[in-house]
């Protein structure tokens, strides 16, 4: 009776033992931010978790801006910035006891597309300022048809309105009569339908739209019209890495402090060619390899 | 999260099963019914998630099936950003334009306030006969509010306003009765039968970071930012200093410059460096004869941020150096607001008709702060010392018992501080002591609450402890007491402590921010 009863409460110890590793030793690790990288992140987190059972890991959106305003309230692990951290939210963080630590976790070249009926191959960077400021209005003003320019944007909200903004306009505003569409595919669906449309976005997301091409730039009148899309329609990787496609973006993950244990091994694996795969999968550019 | 939810249910069993092992091992028949039960529960649950499964599958074949609703209303296309803006005008009156980019802060702080002296009172009596200054209770409030207009990355303006008392000592003949003569608080006091209190003009400024000062790669040398404010502002020299020197309500006016730097940076080590050059006009007379008084300050600061091992968060060390150079401020009665007929702010240097003992202020700063992260827990050790460098030279103080006031000339502080306020929650504590010379420092502008019920300022040393917790985010309960006693045993000074007067003070504040 006493052996039979110690049988009975050594295999329920035993089975307790089999099951406590994998449910309790999981390491959550929590993602918040940019809406950009939101996407990539869960697909990152996706593979990584198949790979590493133990780990746990919940990505969510909202945008940069709430993704490094939650690092500083402590509230998640890791923050997706499609920009850098700003000098005041550095600020912030240190006043809350953290020391934000940056990693560039991938690239992101922005396309600039008309409809694909539209004679234009090119504009520079003066060129397509002039066009979203509102100064240039007329497709002849650029070398096209005379035809007035439809312009689209995206919603102010939107990271890559800003980045748009901040890199090319230069801190200017939009054009008033801009018309403002909620997202890349919307701006896709427009352009392929308006002959004088222009709009801008993910260069990857353009590669396959039908009735939309993607216009080469020039950084000035000088240099060369770089094409962020290889003629055999793939991501010109190099276009980016070098610069010469000079309409590229890093995008970011933020950690409060040096990252350690099961995060370090997470942002390790994101920058591992593995990770880096899966940049490439989603559509951006891959951080250049190592020399 | 990929385990299976049977796993998480199982676990969860377990141990539920092994929190109550006393009463469950009671019997092996008992026993074994629990599990067979949990085994056929298992099972149960088993069959209906198959069950929803094949009814997912079902669902998902059948996609087409499911039926929308008849006459669905079309999606109305977006609106373009012009004509958004246009319906954001007309129903704002053009408001949207202005108030674009503009940030709106302020505080309001409720104070209860305690006050317990013992020595001699200062009521002119000489000489000084031992009478003790009564016990005081009082309330009191704070209340700033103000915005800052930001017009582009590189150029804003900030305006606010405060709370304050005007002119308590300068008596109703005064015309410096109608005004606020106390640059360093914003507090008001309750009373008056209730009248309507006053409330000023805190700070004023304009603000210019140019984004051609940046330099270099942000990794490696580098100048990060440039900053070139004009105004009343916030007193950028606060950074490296303790409160031994600046009253944080102080907001000097006149213009200062910033720049910021990163000297290094590699894995374990983020090396940072500023320097701050402050012109501040401290009192303009249109009167011939008259020398405009004004402050040159200087600091240079260095920022290594390093990692240690053991150590999750890294150590952040800041060190300082000051040199506050003070411009005929000693006299002309330049230490008064109003001039010769004016209220002084001598608070505590010592005087001699028209002009402070003390040859000039030239004071030499040294700051220096570590923050470090045990446990997760902020501590913060500090130290500061500051010497007048012109002092030695100095004039006798006047009073009635006239002490040779050469001398004071060094000033220190030590504390430490562990916890921070930021969030719901979060709690500090903090010690610290300070040592303030009569000739070191000037008393118009260092820490008005180190002392009695209405002076601040210099000759005295003590203790302050204090005590905060943040009840939300936004809302914090503070407790202070200051323990503070005289360095000399001079007598009658404006605005100084007297002989062997020494003071407790306490307050329990409630801060809201906003």
């Amino acid at each position: 009776m006493k052996t039979s009863r110690m049988v009975v409460r050594g295999a329920l110890v035993l089975a307790l033992a089999a099951m406590i590793p994998t449910a309790f030793a999981a390491k959550n690790i929590t993602v918040k931010g940019s809406d950009t990288i939101v996407v990539m992140g869960q697909k990152w987190a996706e593979v990584y978790m198949q790979k590493h059972p133990e780990a746990a890991i919940q990505v969510t959106g909202g945008g940069s801006g709430v993704g490094i305003a939650a690092l500083i309230n402590g509230t998640t692990d890791i923050a997706n910035a499609s920009r850098k951290i700003k000098t005041s939210e550095m600020d912030k963080a240190k006043a809350a006891g953290y020391y934000p630590e940056e990693f560039k976790v991938a690239m992101d070249s922005l396309a600039i597309v008309a409809n694909a009926a539209n004679p234009i191959k090119e504009l520079s960077l003066k060129q397509i300022q002039g066009i979203y400021m509102g100064n240039i209005n007329n497709w002849n003003e650029v070398g096209g048809p005379n035809q007035p320019i439809l312009r689209y944007c995206r919603e102010s909200s939107s990271g890559t309105y800003t980045f748009l903004k901040e890199q090319v306009l230069k801190n200017k505003d939009y054009a008033a009569d801009c018309q403002t569409m909620p997202g890349t595919s919307a701006i896709a669906n427009a352009v392929s339908k308006d002959p004088n449309g222009i709009g801008y976005g993910g260069a990857a997301y353009y590669i396959k739209q039908p009735g939309v091409k993607i216009l080469s730039v020039k950084k000035d009148d000088k240099s060369p019209a770089i094409n962020p899309v290889k003629a055999d329609g793939t991501l010109d990787y190099e276009a980016a890495w070098s610069g010469t496609y000079p309409i590229w973006r890093y995008l970011y993950m933020y950690t409060g402090f040096k990252p350690k244990g099961e995060i370090k091994a997470y942002l390790d694996w994101i920058l591992s060619p593995e990770g880096q795969k899966i940049v490439e999968e989603i559509g951006y550019v891959p951080l250049p390899l190592k020399k | 999260m990929r385990h299976h939810p049977f796993t998480k249910l199982a676990s969860l069993l377990v141990v539920c099963l092994m929190t109550f092992s006393s009463a469950a091992f009671a019997d092996e028949a008992q026993l074994m019914d629990m599990v067979k039960q949990m085994q056929q529960q298992m099972t149960e649950m088993q069959s209906t998630v198959t069950a929803q499964k094949a009814e997912i599958q079902a669902l998902k074949a059948n996609g087409g099936s499911i039926q929308k609703a008849p006459g669905g209303v079309e999606a109305t296309p977006p609106m373009s950003e012009a004509e958004f803006n246009q319906r954001l005008s007309d129903s704002t009156g053009g408001a949207n334009k202005w108030l674009k980019d503009l940030k709106f802060s302020g505080d309001l702080r409720m104070r209860y306030e305690a006050f317990h002296l013992t020595g001699n009172r200062n009521d002119g009596t000489t000489p000084p006969v031992n009478k003790y200054q009564p016990d005081r209770n009082r309330f009191r409030f704070r209340l700033r509010y103000g915005f800052e207009k930001t017009f582009s990355p590189e150029v804003k303006v900030g305006f606010s306003m405060a709370s304050g008392e005007k002119s308590a000592a300068a008596g109703s003949a005064s015309p410096y009765s109608v005004y606020n003569t106390d640059p360093i608080s914003t507090n008001q006091t309750l009373g008056q039968l209730s009248d309507f209190k006053s409330i000023w003009i805190e700070k004023a400024y304009a603000t210019y970071t140019p984004e051609w000062a940046k330099i270099g790669d942000s990794d490696r040398l580098s100048v990060s930012g440039l900053e070139i404010t004009g105004g009343k502002f916030t007193n950028p020299f606060e950074k490296g200093s303790t409160d031994m020197i600046w009253d944080r309500d102080l907001k000097p006016e006149g213009a200062y410059e910033k720049i910021d730097a990163r000297l290094l940076k590699t894995d374990s080590l983020d090396l940072k460096a500023y320097g701050i050059a402050g012109q501040f006009v401290l009192q303009e007379s249109g009167n011939v004869g008259t020398k405009d008084a004004n402050l040159w300050a200087y600091q240079a600061g260095l920022n290594p941020v390093f990692y240690v091992s053991g150590m999750e968060r890294p150590i952040d060390a800041l060190s300082a150096l000051s040199i506050y150079s003070y411009q005929n401020y000693t006299q002309l009665n330049n230490w008064d607001i109003g001039g010769s007929s004016g209220v002084s702010q001598a608070n505590g240097n010592p005087t001699n008709g028209a002009r402070l003992a003390a040859e000039n202020f030239n004071i030499l700063s040294l700051y220096q702060e570590i923050n470090f992260y045990p446990y997760g827990i902020p501590v913060k050790p500090f130290a500061e010392f500051a010497r007048n460098m012109s002092n030695r030279s100095g004039t006798p103080a006047t009073g009635p018992t006239t002490n040779s006031m050469q001398g004071g000339e060094d000033a220190w502080s030590l504390g430490l501080t562990l916890g921070k306020l930021t969030k719901k929650g979060d709690l500090q504590g903090s010690y610290q002591y300070k040592y303030i010379g009569a000739n070191s420092v000037v008393g118009a502008f260092n820490d008005s609450d180190f002392g009695g019920y209405n002076y601040g300022g210099t000759d005295k040393q003590g203790s302050v402890i204090k005590l905060g917790y943040n009840l939300t985010d936004y809302l914090t309960l503070n407790g202070a007491c200051y323990l503070v006693r005289p360095i000399t045993q001079r007598d009658l000074t404006t605005n100084g402590m007297q002989v062997d007067q020494s003071v407790r003070r306490f307050q329990l504040d409630m801060t809201y921010k906003f």
